[in-house]
């Protein structure tokens, strides 16, 4: 019997189970004394692993001949593996790839959302505020206020923009304050509203950006659930990456509504905004993980994914 | 000894969320139904801030704005805090009431929905 410890790695495709990687690559099939200890083996040497009826298709499975079982070696073919010396650099950016092929909509759809709010942010009474601005320098320059009228006018007007945009305003202003980029300009050559008039229309144009960007990204997360469910060749695996993604949706747009109900009786600052923003995506993000661990092990049979069209359209 | 049946469980997980999903539908529905006069009176300063007039308003979260409102007209006391205590009074009385239970009915299926998530997530971490 060979003493020889040799690994390697098998790129999961599609339509493969663990059991089924088991009985082609060892010749062990379930009812085979032999599987158990080689399925044990198999996780112990793959941690990312912790559930053996949910292998993804592109994942990397480290695979090893023990010497107790080198009886049934590795089958000769090579083409099977993808190769025995895989650069660490290249391991980890295959790693933070896939996990983003699998993990993309949960960046997008938070991401669109909170790209849209910040288009929400951006708009109308915001930028209305900076043009009073303007306003205020009108009447000042006009006679009917006073210049300590004008600046006290402009202060309260920019006190309640900064307020508004809270932790945006590095993002809109970079280094300077919102109080230093609205103002009047010194220099020659220009009206002196010139630049509230641009910091106004650029306010302008970065809402319709944000507004636009977070339709797009809510769009590219949901196609890229569509294109998981169309990829994988497995109803059952459909199926959970379907429960994934409506559970954690259903349950972000829930914690959501929970935070709706909660504010009207309790107003809150900025800080405490993102602290409740970031719980519900974490929340979200967990739900839709226990739900599909949940539809795994309760053995349901349910398609959802064609009882719902979903498998129609996401082919 | 399997303690916690996971079947039974799931189906109880189908269960709230369909209840859930209702609930969203309803709340889709009192969105359109708002009176204008009611948000035209009430949803600006000084009973909101200017960043939340603006925070929701439009897709998506507009709906939270009808979120805030379906309390104040079902729970007067909850807008206490804003000054918002008679908003019923400019909304229809079936309006009221409609808001009160859809109110009760989503967060009694969202904590149900979440109770057994936790029980789930913690099998989850045991297995």
């Amino acid at each position: 019997m060979s003493q020889n410890v040799k690994s390697f790695e098998y790129k999961i495709k599609a339509g493969d189970t663990l059991s089924g990687i088991i009985f082609k690559m060892y010749g062990y099939g379930m009812n085979d004394s032999r599987y158990s200890d080689k399925e044990s083996y198999i996780l112990s040497i793959n941690s990312h692993i912790t559930n053996p009826d949910l292998i993804r298709t592109g994942d990397i499975l480290q695979l090893n001949t023990l010497p107790s079982i080198t009886k049934n070696p590795v089958p000769k073919s090579p083409s099977r593996f993808v190769t025995t010396q895989v650069n660490a650099q290249d391991m980890e950016n295959f790693w933070a790839l896939s996990w983003l092929e699998h993990n993309s909509n949960y960046l997008t759809i938070p991401g669109g959302i909170a790209t849209g709010a910040s288009g929400n942010l951006l708009s109308g009474s915001n930028i209305a505020l900076i043009n009073t601005v303007s306003d205020h320098y009108a009447d000042y320059k006009s006679g009917r206020i006073s210049k300590g009228q004008y600046d006290y006018r402009r202060r309260v007007s920019l006190d309640k923009l900064k307020a508004n945009i809270g932790p945006f305003e590095k993002w809109l202003f970079g280094k300077n304050t919102t109080h230093e980029t609205i103002r009047i300009a010194r220099s020659g050559g220009i009206p002196a509203t010139a630049n509230i008039a641009r910091n106004a229309n650029r306010l302008n144009q970065l809402a319709k950006v944000g507004k636009a960007g977070g339709i797009v990204l809510i769009g590219v997360g949901l196609t890229t659930s569509c294109m998981q469910i169309a990829k994988t060749k497995n109803t059952h695996e459909k199926n959970e990456i379907f429960v994934e993604t409506i559970a954690s949706t259903a349950v972000g747009v829930g914690a959501g509504a929970v935070i709706g109900l909660f504010l009207v009786s309790n107003p809150v600052g900025w800080g405490t905004a993102i602290v409740l923003a970031v719980g519900s995506a974490a929340v979200s993000y967990g739900a839709g993980k226990v739900a599909s661990y949940s539809y795994d092990k309760s053995g349901s049979q349910i398609d959802f994914v064609s009882g719902s069209g979903i498998g129609a359209i996401c082919k | 000894m399997q303690i916690i049946n996971m079947p039974l469980l799931f189906e109880f997980m189908l269960f709230s969320f369909v209840w859930l999903f209702l609930n969203f539908g309803l709340i889709f529905i009192i969105h359109l139904l708002i009176p204008k006069r009611v948000l035209k009176t009430y949803f600006k300063e000084p009973y909101f801030k200017l960043a939340e007039t603006t925070a929701f308003s439009g897709f998506p979260f507009g709906y939270i704005r009808t979120l805030m409102f379906m309390r104040l007209l079902g729970f007067p006391s909850s807008g206490k805090k804003r000054g918002l205590e008679n908003v019923y009074e400019t909304a229809p009385v079936w309006l009221c009431s409609l808001s009160k239970y859809v109110v009760i009915s989503f967060l009694a299926s969202f904590s149900f929905l979440l109770l057994l998530m936790a029980i789930a997530g913690v099998h989850m971490m045991l297995n």
